[in-house]
């Protein structure tokens, strides 16, 4: 089941005095939080439930792009044309 | 290492089992180097691999075809327009996302994006280079062009002071 995100920013002198709370706080809520270093974001703390969730996106994304590509097995030449001439059809049927 | 891949790279990846482009993929999926992106040209990414003719081959549906995508969403950056030279749309797609993002490198095998002023900044390689840079860098253990993250070398005295 997907979670919704809520983000938000704390800066890291916060992150530090406060992280027991904090940690509880994002395995409990699923919040994504942003910690800033001197005003830029320097990290993301999100629970263990939502990294193991983007983790498998991650893994799956990588594991359709070998059974695509070994189902397809073309030669780098062969994808090269098959996709310019793909490209080629595309930007043609956008022209206005 | 941020890199920008043109269309016709990102999609050969889902068709080619050759071992460059599986270099490539192996090598993304551990981090060595990341892939940026735009709206631009991942639609143009979709577009063409949900076309007949590409879509026969690797015969994934369109929701396999978004998530094989998910890789290439982050980073994203919001290009902008570049260039009186770039009337290529190739070119103007991925100086658009390589200048604004600071990309290190271009890769791809399109003449046109090949033509780009080197005034630009940002160099274009073939795959084949990019390749051999992969290769040079040790599967990461050596920066090019600097470390990939959990490479940076380690201290010789961890208690020293850093240099201001």
């Amino acid at each position: 089941m997907a979670v919704q995100l809520i983000e938000r920013s704390i800066t890291a002198s916060e992150a530090r005095t406060r992280l027991g709370q904090i940690l509880k706080e994002v395995s409990r809520t699923h919040d994504r939080i942003t910690i800033e270093m001197r005003g830029c974001p320097a990290a993301v703390l999100v629970s263990l439930e939502i990294y193991e969730q983007w983790r498998a996106q991650w893994l799956r994304a990588f594991e359709l792009l070998e059974q695509a590509s070994t189902r397809a097995n073309l030669s780098e030449k062969q994808a090269a044309k098959l996709v310019n001439e793909a490209v080629a059809a595309v930007r043609g049927s956008q022209q206005p | 290492m941020r890199v920008v891949f043109d269309t016709a790279l990102i999609t050969s990846l889902a068709l080619s089992p050759s071992p460059r482009l599986a270099y490539f993929t192996r090598h993304l999926m551990h981090g060595c180097f990341e892939v940026i992106t735009s709206e631009t040209i991942l639609d143009e990414c979709r577009a063409v691999l949900l076309h007949p003719s590409v879509a026969k081959k690797h015969g994934l549906t369109p929701d396999g075809v978004e998530t094989l995508l998910l890789p290439f969403y982050q980073p994203l950056v919001v290009s902008y327009a570049v260039a009186p030279f770039a009337r290529d749309r190739q070119a103007e797609q991925v100086f658009s996302c390589a200048l604004p993002s600071g990309a290190d490198y271009i890769v791809s095998d399109d003449e046109a994006v090949h033509l780009a002023p080197a005034s630009y900044g940002v160099p274009v390689i073939d795959p084949k280079r990019f390749h051999a840079l992969l290769k040079r860098g040790h599967d990461c253990n050596i920066p090019l062009p600097y470390p990939a993250p959990g490479h940076y070398p380690r201290p010789s005295n961890p208690g020293s002071r850093l240099p201001n």
